[in-house]
């Protein structure tokens, strides 16, 4: 450890908290470049250090309080994190089904049943495992981030809040949104920090039935129309038709994330400090749009960019009040999984 | 030169502003610490500000972030970059070759992987019990009955003829017993299947001009089941494609598809070689598989498109194969020795076991 005893100890000055993004297009440029010659060299194996490097530099161009974050993660260790889950979990499991099924023809329709919810906790625990390792390879000054290992709690809350959204036909999202985000947010550190997120679903309970409403009528103007239309033959206004109610389906959706994004993050704390997130429907719409349009034409290579813009729109909106006292937060004692985010590769879900 | 630093000690997150000094093989800081150029690992480089922060291999948790006041042109940036351009990430070139270096490695290790596939492929079928083979041949055969919604043929003229073809190719070593069927289907083909199922389609039997054809390839198919190559190509399919999908995504299929293809050309060499070593053995001339290869050597275009649907169904001709065939017969085989593999009556019943069994 080397000796700094004569530096300028720094005084918690009563600035604002600030959290910016400073990368390019024309930076990433390169890095996506490289990233699709190896990759396709390699036959796509060479993804798991593709997705390594995107990360990196992304952390790297965030920054909070003029500090960079770090990306401590290998593309190594996401090859392996792939490679064992797929002995220790895939093949057993692909092995047990078909060893069952030709043993037991009468069970097959059993464990194809069964396989539904297993599939949905898998999927929570997949996406759980994945802030896991993510927050442990995230630095900010040389400090830690964790994400406490429960990863089976949220599988099992998958499934439950899944039941719930289905029975409610969709009408609990919010309380179900609300819940699983306070769940992923309240176990995550940075070193010995906590996150609190209490985020009420009451307040967005309006928004969403306003959603919800507004598409079943869409919806059933629509098939009004085009019913009638299909009858006469008349193209132009099946054409017109299936325009508006994309066109109107997206505007409502964008109004309503954004609102949710917004309850969400704001409901977020640090120690003692509080988070704002203020993103304007139109903002996001636009974004969601061009994004679109950029991973349609470009058959989905623009993703990288298109991940940047996300992070960029949302360093930009996002307001931080209060003071952290930074001398109070030290190293984080878990150093996080060996290796990473297999689970994930598995569901296609990174 | 002096350029101002936040120190960050990995141990809390606050951190110190230092003033550090640049010089020729390291910045020294105030405590009269060097960090040595190659020690540093840059963190990150802003475009924006100027801002480098490093971490050092050395030790295992501080930080260190040089502020430029004047950002990207500060004279103390442009005099660190006369160092090396990798310490302000002004040059990614550091960061380019080790990831060349990873390919490398990753295709070094697909390379390796490839040439001992093979072997990995004999150690998997060699722990799979037997039963588990000839399940999977019975799916795979019942399977292919639904298909064509018909079944085995049977008459007992043919069924007899059948038994005694079968009994004379019999040799030692099969880790089952072969099962011979043959369908009522028009194509001129036939497959092995794992656990000794083999399945000759009957357009095979009625388009062949003697029993020696019909033997020659059953002869083949026998190869084919010696060696277990259908079980393989199971474990090909299941797992081999399983994994590089898994891994690689679509490309990694591609290449896996492309690769079963040129493996399962080798396994056809090696049932061919086994069949003539049988015919050799039980004194059935070549002839007959010889005859049955080029006439349906014309048709290959087509045997291509039905490879790609089942690698293990079908037999890829070509001139090559045709030549060995023919060498073996010259170099091997005298006129007048061999004996035929059935009589004219039975190949007769055999041609017919289909009709019988419709009637
Ligand atoms: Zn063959």
């Amino acid at each position: 450890m080397p000796n700094v005893s004569e530096g300028i100890s720094s005084v918690n000055e009563n600035t604002q908290h600030s959290i910016k993004y400073v990368g390019e297009a024309s930076m990433l440029l390169p890095i996506v470049i490289m990233n699709l010659f190896l990759t396709i060299v390699t036959f796509g194996i060479y993804r798991f250090w593709a997705k390594t490097n995107i990360r990196k530099y992304l952390w790297a161009q965030t920054q909070f309080d003029g500090e960079p974050f770090e990306y401590t993660g290998t593309g190594g260790e996401l090859f392996m994190g792939a490679i064992i889950v797929f002995f220790v979990f895939i093949l057993p499991l692909l092995i047990g089904i078909g060893v069952l099924s030709t043993n037991f023809p009468v069970l097959t329709p059993i464990i194809m049943i069964a396989l539904y919810p297993l599939f949905v906790f898998l999927i929570g625990v997949a996406i759980y495992r994945a802030q896991v390792y993510r927050m442990s390879r995230t630095k900010w000054r040389a400090i830690r981030g964790a994400q406490l290992p429960r990863s089976a709690a949220y599988g099992w809350l998958t499934i439950k809040y899944a039941v719930l959204y289905f029975i409610s036909l969709g009408l609990l999202m919010p309380y179900i949104t609300c819940k699983m985000w306070n769940f992923m947010m309240d176990n995550k550190r940075f070193g010995s920090a906590v996150f609190r997120c209490e985020v009420k679903s009451k307040p967005l309970f309006k928004i969403w039935l306003v959603t919800y409403v507004a598409v079943i009528v869409l919806l059933g103007g629509f098939i009004l129309v085009v019913s009638d239309a299909f009858i006469t033959q008349n193209f132009p206004v099946i054409i017109g038709a299936y325009i508006f109610l994309f066109v109107a389906t997206t505007v409502i959706f964008a109004w309503f994330q954004s609102k949710l994004y917004n309850h969400l993050i704001s409901g977020l704390k640090f120690q003692d400090v509080g988070f704002e997130f203020d993103l304007e429907a139109f903002e996001f719409l636009k974004l969601s749009v061009v994004n679109t349009l950029l991973l349609v034409f470009t058959l989905g290579l623009a993703a990288p960019f298109v991940l940047q813009r996300w992070v960029r729109l949302f360093c930009e909106n996002i307001t931080i009040n209060g003071q952290i006292n930074f001398d109070l937060i030290v190293q984080s004692p878990e150093s996080g999984p060996q290796f990473g985010e297999g689970l994930v590769e598995a569901f296609d879900l990174g | 030169m002096k350029v101002k630093a936040n120190y960050c000690d990995g141990i809390t997150a606050n951190f110190k502003v230092l003033e550090v000094s640049i010089g020729p093989s390291g910045l020294t800081l105030p405590s009269g610490e060097v960090w040595v150029y190659e020690k540093l690992k840059l963190i990150a480089s802003s475009k924006l500000d100027g801002s480098v922060t490093y971490n050092n291999k050395d030790y295992d948790g501080p930080n260190l972030t040089l502020v430029f006041d004047k950002g990207i042109d500060d004279p103390a940036r442009d005099y660190l970059k006369r160092f090396s351009s990798h310490l302000t990430g002004d040059s990614n070139w550091h960061f380019v070759r080790w990831q060349i270096v990873t390919t490398a490695v990753i295709l070094c290790l697909m390379f390796c992987f490839y040439l001992g596939y093979p072997y990995l492929n004999r150690a998997i079928v060699s722990v799979i019990p037997n039963s588990w083979a000839i399940k999977a041949g019975n799916l795979v055969v019942d399977g292919l009955y639904n298909e064509y919604s018909s079944n085995a043929c049977h008459s007992a003229d043919g069924d007899y003829a059948l038994e005694k073809l079968v009994e004379t190719l019999e040799i030692e070593g099969l880790s089952y017993p072969l099962r011979v069927e043959v369908v009522d289907h028009q194509q001129v083909n036939a497959l092995t299947a794992a656990g000794g199922r083999v399945v000759i389609f009957n357009g095979l039997i009625t388009k062949a001009t003697s029993a020696d054809e019909v033997a020659g390839v059953l002869a083949h198919e026998t190869g084919h089941v010696y060696y277990q190559h259908p079980l393989q190509g199971l474990i090909n399919v299941l797992g081999f494609s399983i994994v590089g999908s898994f891994l690689g995504g679509d490309a990694a299929s591609v290449a896996v598809v492309g690769l079963s293809l040129s493996y399962s050309r080798d396994l056809e060499r090696m049932a061919d070689e086994k069949a003539l070593e049988i015919l050799q053995d039980k004194k059935i001339s070549a002839q007959g598989i010889l005859d049955f290869f080029e006439r349906t050597d014309k048709k290959e275009k087509n045997e291509i498109v039905a490879e790609l649907e089942d690698i293990f169904s079908t037999h890829p001709l070509s001139k090559e194969r045709i030549n060995i065939f023919s060498k073996h017969i010259a170099e091997n085989e005298i006129k007048g020795t061999s004996i035929s593999a059935l009589s004219a009556e039975e190949w007769e019943s055999l041609q017919n076991i289909c009709n019988e069994s419709n009637e």
